[in-house]
């Protein structure tokens, strides 16, 4: 689905692992409606942030709400309390 | 360990050996690869304060390293001041970031594969900060002028850095060795085992761990200022490489968690693998099949590291470890 945008070699995935991780920890492990509302968040921040901070320091979006997500809700945005 | 007189002996012997090694060793080769072994124990001790000893798994130590180098670098190239005195501010600054990431992280009470993923985003995003501000040089990256001499922390031989990372290797020790012996580190180990059963005895939980991730930032400060003396080169990649971080995890995993000597036998055995594996095999990039294989040999069959393996053979004469 992706390889008309990128191209491949061997270390292709390592971003997609970061950012997949990204999302199921920000959704809640184990819950499928924080996996997807994880992945809304990290897309729309992505884009939004690279539109409105430049190509650079766009990318710092990821990292940041995901930092803010965690000491917040520390299991998640749907994660059960235990 | 217990710190018995054969022990000083042979901890002294060791000490003495590394000290004349350079008379023995002429190659320059071989003085090298012996810096970078210290200087990853020295960083994989720093890590294994905090995640050997505290038992909290940080997969973003980089980030106290590439903080230092910046710090020490900007401080250079941009004010004049010497890295002889950059170092310490190169420490206090780790050791300030470790406190603001362990308190927000630790306050939340995060814990486990949580505070790894934090530190890792940490990590990065300070590496996106470095590639996007103006005073770090951004993608660019910040380079040193060569100029030898001891307030610069550059040495014209390697034997000045084989020296310098000897000195770096043997203060990571001193601490694990006082961590071993103090009630601090006793602490840590009660936070490492049991977390809650720690907090009902009265320690302050917090507070130690913050003081390990501030012990384990002032040490990455150190390391990173000795990396950007070293190679007179910093960018963001280099100064908050995951790469990094993963080996600094690695020796102290390979080596024996929360051990004095498993970062520095981890960081042996990987070098000595690594450099080995590419001088019998041709194959650009290959030998780093065999690397790879014998680090799954060791961490499934031997999960206290190479320091289990040496005290299993003695007997078990030693109790407790990691």
């Amino acid at each position: 689905m992706l390889l008309p945008i990128f191209y491949v070699d061997p270390y292709t995935g390592n971003v997609f692992v970061i950012i997949a991780f990204t999302i199921v920890v920000l959704g809640g492990m184990g819950s499928i409606v924080g996996a997807l509302l994880g992945g809304f968040i990290i897309g729309i921040t992505e884009s939004v942030g690279g539109l409105l901070l430049g190509e650079s320091l766009g990318q710092i979006g990821i990292s940041l709400i995901f930092i803010l997500i965690l000491i917040f809700r520390p299991t998640g945005i749907f994660g059960s309390k235990a | 360990m217990s710190f018995n007189a054969k022990n000083t002996l042979l901890f002294g012997l060791a000490l003495l050996a590394a000290a004349l090694a350079p008379v023995g060793i002429s190659s320059k080769f071989y003085l090298d690869v012996l810096t970078l072994i210290f200087f990853t124990a020295y960083i994989g001790q720093s890590w294994n304060i905090l995640g050997g000893y505290a038992g909290q798994f940080s997969f973003g130590g980089v980030m106290f390293f590439g903080t230092g180098a910046y710090t020490s670098s900007i401080l250079l190239v941009t004010f004049g001041i010497p890295p002889l005195i950059g170092i310490f501010v190169a420490v206090l600054m780790g050791a300030f970031l470790g406190f603001l990431v362990g308190y927000l992280s630790f306050r939340s009470g995060l814990r486990g594969s949580y505070f790894a993923l934090i530190t890792l985003a940490f990590a990065e995003l300070l590496r996106v900060l470095a590639n996007s501000v103006e005073f770090t040089g951004g993608g660019v990256g910040l380079f040193l002028t060569y100029a030898p001499g001891l307030m610069n922390l550059q040495f014209v031989s390697p034997t000045g850095f084989y020296y310098f990372s000897l000195f770096l290797l043997v203060i990571s020790l001193a601490i694990a060795l006082w961590l071993e012996r103090s009630r601090f580190g006793a602490q840590l180990i009660a936070i490492r085992e049991n977390e809650e059963a720690a907090e009902a005895l009265g320690i302050d939980t917090l507070k130690c761990k913050l003081y390990a991730i501030m012990i384990m930032g002032g040490m990455g400060g150190a390391a990173g200022t000795f990396y950007a003396q070293k190679y007179l080169y910093i960018d963001p990649p280099i100064s908050y490489s995951i790469a990094l971080s993963v080996e600094m995890l690695l020796v102290s995993i390979v080596g024996g968690l929360g051990t004095v000597f498993g970062p520095l036998i981890g960081s042996v055995v990987l070098h000595v693998v690594n450099e080995v594996a590419r001088h019998f095999i041709d194959t650009p990039g290959l030998s780093l099949i065999v690397y790879g294989v014998i680090l799954i040999f060791i961490i499934s069959y031997l999960p206290n590291g190479l320091v289990g393996l040496f005290r299993r053979s003695r007997g078990k004469k030693e109790d407790g470890g990691a």
